[in-house]
């Protein structure tokens, strides 16, 4: 798995999405979950994937006609650099806040 | 689902690389289909395919399909084409001063603009071909030479043009600078150990593509022949008939300068046939390829233009030293006919330096198919 060459704040809102979702979830809730704009999530969830933090594949649903729903999930590397990213950059925001307060 | 985002998605799919396009065009339509349930808007959808579409990085070997080593040479070679042309069109336009005639016609008006057009168009040849040739040096160190031989020759033929003083010094430079990064450029390209597999040769339409090139080629050398006999000659001096003209020239003078052209066109006739006739023959063989058709008559007619002008070289001197208004240079159609040349030299070039769109998903490496 590579690192994260920069770790935005959209980075780690679409991260907190997918490891919420503890599992298979589709691209467009990470979309609605992470309040983010599309333009956003689609190039970071590319970077995530070539990066070897997620990894994505068709959704099986056979009872579901039409164009294929494309699911991601952090892999087990990426779900702990993801906690990790996470929680790193919440401890930043909370000691930013608390200095500026 | 909204017809007009499906379609936007679907454009936005079509700017990708080909080894992942099919994969975020069905992504992307599963979720324009699902954006209203979910509470996002379509046009949001769209939005995020485009900037995906921009901002992708192409270089990956995931995203691009083929490996860094076959994408350097790929660029290697768009930028030694793009440069190549980028000389035909400036040097051309040299030659030919600009296809200024002197004369005013609706035929001038055209060369002019295209004389304009042309310049606009080895500009910014050269300077996307340059861009291209860096881009590819980030893997190859030929091809950096290539690329800082290529940027040294496009920054010297503007100073040679703007400073008339330095001209003398700078434009030799810049022949030396370009001749140096094409001979980089290719070897970079000959370097590179794995190349992208191409699509195989047709030899579907090679008939049709031989009738075609014979026709244009045989064209060339009437047209060719006309301009040189009759028409360059009226030209240069203005207010003559042709018996006129000639008769004013000494024997000596006549019968050298038609020497010149009649060989030109004896020898572009054998030319002519020779591509024909060994097209007929291995076209019956089945081993002709359709491109190398197109690519090889748009060489020879590159190569005829190119000589038409040289050939005509001795009669003119002597028509503009003899009658006036004793001026050189070549009529209007000559002009035209060099721009022909000019556009087939470029075909050459684009049809066999830059790279052929690569097949995939499938990339030949050390040949084998992967």
């Amino acid at each position: 798995m590579e690192p994260l060459s920069r770790i935005t704040p959209a980075t780690i809102d679409v991260l907190g999405c997918l490891l919420a979702a503890d599992g298979d979830t589709w691209g467009l809730n990470v979309i609605r979950d992470s309040g983010r704009p599309a333009g956003t999530v689609y190039p970071l969830l590319e970077r995530l994937e070539r990066g070897g933090w997620v990894e994505s594949e068709w959704d099986d649903d056979a009872a579901r006609s039409g164009p294929r729903r494309r699911m991601y999930r952090l892999t087990s590397d990426g779900a702990s650099a993801a906690r990790t990213a996470v929680a790193a950059f919440r401890s930043r925001r909370v000691s930013t806040e608390t200095a500026t307060a | 689902m909204s017809g007009w985002a499906a379609r936007g998605v679907r454009l936005a799919a079509r700017l990708l690389p080909p080894a992942v396009r099919e994969r975020y065009r069905e992504e992307w339509l599963a979720d324009v289909e699902g954006a209203r349930d979910a509470g996002v808007r379509a046009s949001s959808i769209v939005a995020g395919a485009l900037i995906f579409s921009a901002t992708l990085d192409r270089t990956a070997p995931e995203i691009s399909g083929m490996p860094l080593s076959v994408l350097a040479q790929r660029r290697a070679r768009w930028g030694v084409a793009l440069i190549a042309c980028a000389a035909v069109l400036g040097v051309g336009t040299w030659i030919n001063a600009g296809y200024a005639s002197g004369v005013s016609s609706p035929l001038q008006t055209v060369l002019a603009l295209a004389a304009t057009v042309w310049q606009l168009l080895a500009i910014i040849a050269a300077v996307v071909g340059v861009v291209m040739l860096w881009r590819a040096a980030r893997d190859s160190g030929v091809a950096l030479a290539s690329a800082a031989c290529a940027t040294g020759a496009v920054i010297a033929v503007p100073l040679g043009l703007f400073e008339p003083g330095l001209g003398t010094l700078l434009t030799p430079l810049a022949f030396v600078l370009l001749l140096a990064s094409l001979v980089c450029g290719l070897l970079a390209w000959s370097n590179t150990p794995v190349t992208a597999s191409a699509p195989k040769a047709s030899t579907a339409s090679a008939r049709p593509a031989l009738v075609v090139g014979f026709v244009a080629l045989l064209a060339g050398v009437a047209f060719g022949a006309i301009e040189l006999i009759v028409w360059s000659p009226l030209w240069m001096a203005p207010g003559f008939t042709l018996t006129e003209i000639y008769g004013a020239l000494s024997e000596g003078d006549r019968v050298y300068g038609l020497v010149f052209i009649g060989a030109w066109i004896v020898f572009w006739t054998l030319v002519t046939l020779f591509f024909f006739i060994a097209g007929l023959v291995l076209a019956r063989r089945d081993r002709l390829a359709t491109r190398s058709v197109v690519l090889l008559a748009l060489a020879i007619l590159a190569a005829m233009v190119f000589f038409q002008f040289w050939a005509g070289f001795s009669i003119g001197n002597s028509i503009s030293d003899t009658l006036p208004p004793y001026r050189g240079g070549r009529s209007e159609f000559g002009s035209l006919y060099g721009i022909v040349g000019q556009l087939a030299l470029i075909g050459v070039i684009i049809g066999g330096l830059a790279p052929r769109r690569a097949s995939t998903p499938g990339i030949v490496e050390s040949g084998q198919t992967v």
